[in-house]
């Protein structure tokens, strides 16, 4: 299995595939952090879209902390007009909590997108109920990064970002 | 936390941009996301109070090239300044690589730089950081305006760690970018994870 839980998720959409139903709208999931681990649509927002899913998701949480909600239920989050907006909801995936986001438009019943979303992450997380990273690597990546490698990473742009 | 994936060579690492109020933090990323090119930069997102004062938090995502064979994205982050709005800057601290911290320079925002250095603090170790670990970049801002603080002020009372510091006028981008590299040199440093 994939080392990396990107990759293990991808493995994963191969065998589990979205449901028809959700595969003509844009779906996408994001760790904690705002990374994003899948997209159904390979897009220049996804990296902007996982940063605010965990920005909605944890203003939210922290929302209901300050009220000392409690709650059994599974919590729901959503924006829409009654026919387009986005839906999130929390999954843990392999111990990780993650977040899916689904966008959709023109839809008659966002409320069945979203309980069919909630049954294929369902599907992905307990598929993936037993990865585990790679065995931990130990040492630092890079020992030492040169001036001229961050020179060189940053040689974009204008001579400003040059030293 | 850093994300490293190691089949498609790639690192994703989280910048947050911290200080008081006013002190300049979204002028740092407004400043690298003018000066980069189309392919390098994400869109920038702003989410601003009518004022256009930061509400929650700005984000710029940067593709940089690559480091030895590693693709390199950076996540720019700032939060907002204002004192009342503490709890959506914990929040914005998780999973947190390296830390600029953006002072005023000027003499009478001496004890907002305060304040909100030791909130940086106790944001970090309330989300598990060890204060002496986690790559730190002070920025010494405003250094253009008439009342400023020395630079030997500024170090004796916000920098007794000795982190790396520049001086800078991000209005007019000077030392934004020394900034941002000393950073992410830290932070590439600090990755875990050795490759053999």
């Amino acid at each position: 299995m994939a080392d990396n839980l990107q990759d293990a998720i991808a493995e994963k959409v191969l065998d589990i595939e979205l449901p028809k139903k959700l595969k003509a709208h844009h779906v996408l999931i994001s760790n904690r952090d705002g990374v994003c681990l899948y997209s159904n649509n390979n897009r220049d927002i996804n990296t902007n879209m996982s940063a605010l899913l965990g920005g909605v998701w944890q203003a939210s949480m922290a929302l209901i902390d300050l009220n000392n909600f409690k709650t059994r239920n599974e919590l729901k989050l959503g924006f829409d007009d009654g026919e387009t907006g986005f839906c999130i909801v929390q999954i843990t995936i392999a111990t990780r909590p993650c977040y899916a986001c689904l966008v959709f438009k023109n839809e008659i019943a966002p409320g069945a997108l979203r309980s069919a979303l909630r049954l294929w992450c369902d599907k992905i997380a307990d598929a993936l109920v037993e990865w585990k990273p790679a065995a931990h690597r130990s040492g630092y990546l890079f020992k030492d990064v040169t001036d001229d490698e961050i020179d060189r990473l940053f040689g974009f742009g204008s001579k400003e970002c040059l030293s | 936390m850093s994300f490293v994936n190691y089949q498609r060579k790639e690192i994703n690492c989280k910048i947050v941009y911290y200080g008081p109020g006013l002190g300049g933090k979204t002028t740092n990323i407004q400043h690298v996301y003018k000066k980069t090119s189309g392919n390098s930069r994400g869109q920038m997102i702003t989410l601003n109070t009518e004022n256009e004062r930061t509400l929650f938090f700005d984000f710029l995502p940067l593709e940089l090239g690559e480091i030895r064979g590693f693709k390199t994205r950076f996540h720019l982050y700032t939060v907002p300044g204002q004192v009342f709005y503490e709890s959506s800057r914990k929040l914005i601290l998780r999973g947190v690589d390296g830390v600029v911290f953006v002072a005023d320079s000027q003499v009478e925002k001496m004890d907002a730089n305060k304040e909100s250095l030791k909130g940086l603090e106790e944001n970090l170790v309330f989300q598990g950081h060890d204060l002496e670990k986690i790559p730190l970049v002070m920025q010494w801002n405003k250094r253009d305006l008439p009342n400023v603080a020395s630079v030997e002020d500024l170090e004796k009372s916000l920098n007794p760690r000795n982190a790396p510091s520049f001086e800078a006028c991000a209005v007019q981008g000077d030392g934004v970018f020394e900034t941002l590299k000393m950073v992410s040199k830290l932070v590439l440093m600090n990755l875990k994870g050795g490759l053999s």
